[in-house]
């Protein structure tokens, strides 16, 4: 079952598309990710989807309930995380939620309960009565999601939520979510760090210059991206040209260069090829400063659809 | 509802946590009550407060010789009643319009005859508008004196029908009691200052604190205001009128709840000046406690509406605060805040009109001067709800057509 249904969603700015047509569907129970570099047009379809701002032309459904037609109905069915800290800084986390709660229609001890309760989900019970400019950033940003879980929302809509948060509160509020997920919290993020949205989500739709490029599992869009391993091996001494013939032939690739002390290749068994040819090399008397081994990933799919990488 | 008030009070406590406005908006014209109040004491004490006016006596006679000799000329009252003879209600009028004389006075022909003979008659008095406090004064006395002429006239009436019906007494008889009467009438001029409230408001200097307590308190609202106009752009910088946008409040509701915020801050801080100052500096805001509500009320929702104008006319939060002061000097300085507006030249007294600050200040003025109670504020309301309903009209239209906007 579907909670939300985009279709054909554009946003013009100025004659300028920031959002092209742009079509994806959630469906009950899964964290969706929207993945794609700064100003691919993720904020732009998360606000039209918040009922914020409208779309151009096309139309979205929450729960088969038209953002154009019924913003308020929309409204209630979702929690929402912006990529900004949108909270007060001299009042408590506390004071917050309680108001934020009360925006979204809660009152005595049910909202009471729930404040407690969302506190606890994102780790500030403790620190619930500190005014919110006294928190680091990181526990601002969780206090900031804390909000949007607030209402009990059908689909909780994340823009962003860890920019510029340190390592240790990013893994704690990924698990968080990822945790809420299993619970079954249906999330809708956005990000352009790939590792997150592969930690987090079933499904991926990758935007670029406001159109989805691509989208489906992470697998199949690993499929997209090609199949082939990719090996690259730092060396300390040159390598001699004659050596690559044999690494084609170890490799089973023609897709084998050489240059800087440097040896890319291309192989569809990276990690079985890999022993063979460090052997090689010491053999040859080639001493080796480093190995990477590259997988697909979304990073190689962005790459390989747009011929740019995700962070340029 | 609930979610407009809600949003309102969240302003408030906001505001109330941020230390500069509390000195802003409550340490500041405090001080300056009080800094003004001492420093100009002793100008408004040596100025004494002397009401000039002008009489046109057509009836010269027993009873306009009292009033204007024997009332106006009495121990209490002829170090502040200065009255100057005219010849015609022109003459009047001419006296009026050029702000010399605070009322006038015109005793009518065979004035004291009606009076002798029991029949109807007048005594007209022509105010100046802009000295509402002086012309009052004379208001209660000529009244006062009225009264007493009134009381003593049926009075006697009654009596010499009893006693000439009853054969108790020769109608010959009747003049010789009639100048008793009349001595009588000569000394009521302690019958008049035994209304007391009469007698305070004729000899009742205003204080300079008392009046720098409403002129300051007054131009301060805007100050006020103008804290609680500002939190519309602060919500849009932090970003958190986004987050209201996103959850299920409507437009109205977001609008209506940032105004209840700017009349709650603009009206706790009022309030709290009209305590302090009642308790601490023992100013008298007057007798009428729903009276001073009213005023404080329409003052208050007055200045909230300019303040929603200006939010609507300005850009920023920094163009509000820098645009937000300056104004309140000048509306300060204009509508009688900083002194008197019976100081003030004619065509300075016409532009006080189109400020706030002078119709409440008038308001408050009624209320401590002349104790006139609600009715005598009903102008002053009017006006102020006027700009109020103006004001907010405008500045609510145009923040609906720039639309709360986060885009």
């Amino acid at each position: 079952m579907n909670i939300v249904e985009v279709k054909e969603f554009t946003k013009v700015y100025n004659a300028r598309k920031a959002v092209d047509g742009i079509s994806f569907e959630i469906k009950k129970g899964e964290a969706f990710g929207l993945l794609g570099p700064n100003g691919a047009g993720k904020t732009t379809t998360i606000s039209m989807l918040s009922c914020l701002i409208p779309p151009t032309s096309g139309n979205a459904f929450i729960e088969g309930k038209s953002i154009i037609e019924e913003p308020i109905e929309v409204k209630k069915r979702i929690g929402v995380v912006p990529q900004d800290i949108a909270l007060y800084p001299t009042l408590s986390a506390r004071e917050n939620l309680f108001f934020w709660g009360e925006m979204y229609g809660l009152n005595g001890t049910k909202l009471k309960e729930k404040v407690d309760e969302v506190l606890q989900v994102v780790g500030l019970t403790e620190r619930s009565n500190d005014r919110i400019n006294k928190y680091s950033g990181g526990m601002k940003r969780r206090a900031n999601i804390a909000v949007g879980l607030l209402p009990s929302p059908k689909i909780l809509i994340l823009d962003e939520p860890t920019v510029g948060v340190d390592p240790q509160s990013r893994t704690n509020i990924l698990e968080s979510l990822k945790g809420l997920n299993k619970d079954g919290l249906t999330i809708l993020y956005t990000s352009h760090y790939i590792e997150e949205v592969e930690f987090l989500c079933d499904r991926v739709a990758v935007m670029d210059l406001g159109k989805i490029i691509a989208q489906g599992t992470q697998n199949e869009l690993r499929l997209l991206a090609g199949k082939m391993d990719s090996l690259k091996i730092a060396t300390i001494d040159e390598v001699q040209l004659i050596l690559v013939e044999v690494i084609k032939k170890i490799s089973e690739t023609e897709e084998v260069k050489i240059a800087d002390r440097a040896i890319e290749i291309l192989t569809l068994q990276g990690r079985k090829v890999l022993p063979k040819i460090i052997e090689l090399l010491g053999n040859n008397g080639i001493k080796i400063k480093s190995v990477e081994v590259k997988e697909p990933n979304l990073e190689s799919l962005f790459l390989h659809l747009t011929g740019k990488e995700l962070r340029d | 509802m609930r979610k407009i008030f809600l949003i309102g009070v969240k302003d408030v406590k906001i505001r109330a946590r941020d230390p500069s406005a509390f000195i802003m908006l409550l340490v500041m014209p405090l001080l300056l009550i009080l800094v003004l109040g001492m420093v100009f004491q002793p100008l408004w004490t040596s100025t004494p407060f002397i009401i000039d006016i002008a009489v046109l006596d057509e009836d010269r006679g027993e009873f306009s010789k009292i009033l204007l000799e024997e009332v106006f000329g009495s121990e209490q009252l002829k170090d502040m009643v200065k009255i100057k003879y005219v010849e015609s209600e022109e003459e009047i009028i001419n006296e009026v319009n050029k702000g010399k004389i605070a009322a006038s006075v015109i005793i009518g022909e065979g004035f004291s005859q009606s009076i002798l003979k029991g029949e109807d008659t007048r005594i007209k008095i022509l105010a100046d508008p802009e000295q509402t406090i002086k012309a009052g004064v004379i208001k209660n006395i000529v009244e006062s004196f009225t009264l007493e002429v009134l009381k003593r006239r049926i009075i006697l009436g009654t009596s010499i029908g009893i006693l000439v019906s009853e054969n108790l007494i020769n109608p010959a008889e009747i003049q010789p009691l009639i100048s008793v009467w009349l001595s009588d009438v000569e000394n009521m001029n302690e019958s008049i200052l035994i209304d007391k409230k009469t007698e305070k408001k004729m000899t009742k200097n205003p204080l300079a604190i008392e009046y720098y307590a409403v002129g300051i308190a007054v131009m301060y609202l805007l100050f006020a205001t103008n804290a609680g106009a500002e939190t519309i752009f602060q919500e849009r910088r932090n970003k958190t009128l986004e987050r209201i946008k996103v959850a299920p409040v409507s437009e109205r509701e977001i609008l209506g709840g940032k105004l209840f915020g700017i009349f709650l801050i603009a009206l706790l801080q009022f309030v709290m000046i009209i305590f302090f100052t009642a308790i601490f500096y023992r100013v008298s805001w007057g007798d009428s406690l729903l009276g001073i509500v009213i005023m404080i009320f329409f003052s208050v929702l007055a200045f909230s509406g300019l303040s929603t104008l200006l939010a609507s006319l300005t850009k920023s939060e920094e163009q509000i605060g820098n645009i937000g002061p300056a104004l309140s000097m000048i509306f300060g300085f204009l509508g009688g805040s900083m002194w008197p507006i019976s100081a003030f030249p004619d065509w300075l007294n016409i532009i006080s009109k189109f400020t706030p600050n002078r119709w409440a200040i008038d308001g408050f003025s009624k209320l401590m001067y002349q104790e006139g109670g609600i009715i005598s504020i009903f102008p002053e309301v009017f006006v102020l709800l006027l700009m109020a309903l103006i004001f907010f009209s405008l500045g609510v239209l145009r923040l609906r057509i720039k639309g709360v906007k986060v885009d």
